[in-house]
């Protein structure tokens, strides 16, 4: 134990761990409080949503681990201690434990403390998956102090650290490139299954949805490979022992690619629990999810009077549901007969809560174009429906598409009007 | 001349000059966008910034030479590489990449030192990578060219690199 306090006292991988947490803590903090992230969901809404979004942290985390551990890997051979060291009758490994477990402890203690911060603010819903998706990410800064603390003694050059935490920092952009990133400059450079490899994944930040089981173990398997690998590859002196050191991580790749699953739905799952539907016993049904039930009395009575006003269409919804889609799937909204959904922004915040939920469902498009024209088509709808005399509410400056909609809505027969004015309503980003 | 030489081996510039080169081959061919251009000029600066102090900071003092004038000059010589290796796309984004940067590692050197010098740079380039949102000051590498807010940031944070380091020189570690 002595040397490892001393490796902790006199070199820098106490200084390492208050990097990783200053940077990674004061990052997400502006992150998480800006103006792109005002969403219902608290980062610490649920124990999974706070392990999610604690991952999501890795982003500045990992290139600086990689770098910072590349700078402290070369330490034997920039003071041209390590002939010496290999005269000293220990084994190699018992050497390293030292160095490499005074980096990890603090790296890993950065990372927990992060955790801590928001596990003190957590509101509710204790579930196990917090635990895995955790210990994913903890396994990852294991993994990438050793990989860059094994590369640093292998090309032990001053520029190596910085040329490390930039290729940390592209790998994972490159990562991110899953065939579905519309307009990434990466799309398409890796496969669903190879890029779950990455430990890094941005999501999902909401708290009625989580990663599924299946991946997170199968990312520890991967990840306890490549901790192997570069642990073996730290202490390796030969060229065989260095070939060697890479069978563990080729082993978990191997195992991870061909089980891990190739299609988001299959990676971000809806959380049973939080996502449930509570309901209103009366007709007609009004219904939140569990996570917000204590915003079911403040829709019940504008939902109630939106369907007297929806009464009007052919078909109309008899009942209001709050949309528990999982995050980034607004695209692919199923719509469920005789029901209207409303978003959890809207829940929360929308000031006209009735007037949201005449208007139809927010839709959120890749294209922004396609975007502001359904929302002038919902516009047009909530005008005609609640009586107003011009489109009352056209965001994103078309208010001329708003202009024509309503022109030629007003064009129609009277007895034709009410179908059109359901089909605006229903404007997705395809029409 | 032959101090000019024996300075440049001293500080490692012939590597450093290949190793820039071959990041800029290496990295023009994924693409032209503006983080693109951050990070390659911030691995150039990072890669150069080694080459701030030599292997013994103390010795090198008690030279008789000039050194306020030596570093300037180092500086603005890195600013210079950084533009001519890096300016695949527009010359605008990587002047104020260049200025901004090596002031930036500048000022890492005078206070961590040769060997941590890379970490200022290369932790802007980070936060300029993942911090959603537009703000001029904070994403000055990324802005379009013509952003006053972006250039002035930039030229500050060259300024404030060049004098710390022209006055201090490279930290004591």
């Amino acid at each position: 134990m002595r040397p490892l306090r001393i490796e902790l006292r006199r070199s820098a991988a106490t200084w390492v761990g208050l990097l990783l947490l200053l940077v990674s803590l004061g990052m997400f903090y502006i992150t998480v409080n800006g103006p792109w992230w005002k969403t219902s969901y608290g980062w610490h809404a649920s124990w999974t949503t706070l392990s999610l979004w604690v991952r999501s942290a890795l982003q500045m985390m990992l290139p600086l681990a990689l770098g910072l551990g590349a700078w402290q890997g070369r330490r034997d051979r920039r003071a041209t201690m390590d002939e010496l060291l290999a005269t000293m009758p220990t084994p190699a490994w018992r050497r390293a434990l030292w160095p490499a477990g005074a980096m990890l402890i603090t790296a890993v203690g950065a990372y927990v403390l992060f955790f801590v911060v928001g596990a003190i603010q957590v509101r509710s819903y204790f579930q196990l998956t917090w635990l895995l998706v955790t210990v994913v990410g903890v396994l990852a800064i294991v993994a990438f102090v050793l990989l860059g603390m094994a590369i640093g003694r292998l090309l032990p050059a001053l520029v190596t650290a910085p040329v490390l935490a930039i290729l940390g920092l592209l790998g994972l952009l490159v990562m991110q490139g899953t065939p579905d990133q519309t307009g990434y400059i990466f799309r398409g450079a890796v496969s669903w299954a190879i890029s779950l490899l990455s430990p890094y994944f941005d999501g999902p930040h909401d708290a009625v949805s989580q990663i599924s089981t299946n991946v997170s173990i199968l990312q520890t398997v991967w990840l306890l490979g490549l901790i192997a690998t570069a642990f073996l590859l730290f202490i390796a002196v030969t060229p065989k022992a260095r070939a060697l050191a890479l069978i563990p991580a080729v082993v978990g790749a191997a195992i991870a690619v061909p089980l891990l699953p190739n299609d988001k739905a299959s990676v971000i799952v809806p959380d049973q629990e939080t996502s449930a539907l509570v309901c209103t016993a009366d007709l007609p049904r009004v219904c939140v999810t569990h996570i917000h039930e204590e915003y079911l009395p403040r829709l019940v009575g504008p939902a109630r009077e939106a369907l007297t006003v929806l009464a009007k269409l052919p078909n109309a919804p008899t009942s209001v549901e709050e949309k528990a889609t999982p995050w980034s799937y607004h695209q692919t909204l199923t719509r469920k007969p005789g029901v209207t959904l409303v978003d959890d922004n809207n829940l929360i915040f929308a000031g006209n809560l009735r007037d949201k939920i005449v208007a139809g469902e927010d839709v959120v498009c890749d294209d922004l174009n396609a975007m502001f024209d359904a929302d002038a088509a919902h516009a047009v709808a909530t005008a005609w429906l609640i009586g107003a005399p011009v489109p009352v509410d056209t965001y994103g400056g078309t208010p001329r598409k708003a202009r024509e909609l309503w022109a030629s809505l007003q064009s129609l027969p009277a007895s034709a009007q009410p179908a059109r004015v359901a089909e605006l309503r229903d404007t997705t980003c395809a029409s | 001349m032959r101090v000019l030489t024996l300075y440049a081996r001293s500080r490692a510039v012939p590597q450093m000059v290949v190793g820039v080169v071959l990041v800029s081959l290496g990295l023009s061919l994924l693409g032209t966008e503006l983080w693109l251009i951050a990070m390659a000029v911030g691995v150039g600066v990072s890669m150069a910034s080694t080459g701030l102090g030599g292997q013994d900071v103390e010795l090198d003092r008690t030279g008789a030479v000039p050194w306020p004038l030596w570093r300037a000059i180092h500086i603005v010589a890195i600013s210079a590489l950084m533009v001519a290796a890096f300016s695949w796309s527009g010359l605008e984004v990587t002047i104020r990449a260049a200025v901004g940067l090596t002031g930036l590692a500048a000022i890492g050197t005078a206070l961590l030192g040769r060997q941590l010098a890379w970490l200022s740079p290369v932790v802007w380039v980070l936060i300029t990578v993942w911090l959603p949102g537009t703000n001029d000051v904070v994403k000055w590498l990324i802005r379009p060219p013509e952003t006053t807010a972006s250039t002035v940031t930039a030229v500050v944070l060259g300024l404030v690199g060049l004098v710390c380091y022209t006055l201090r020189g490279p930290a004591r570690v």
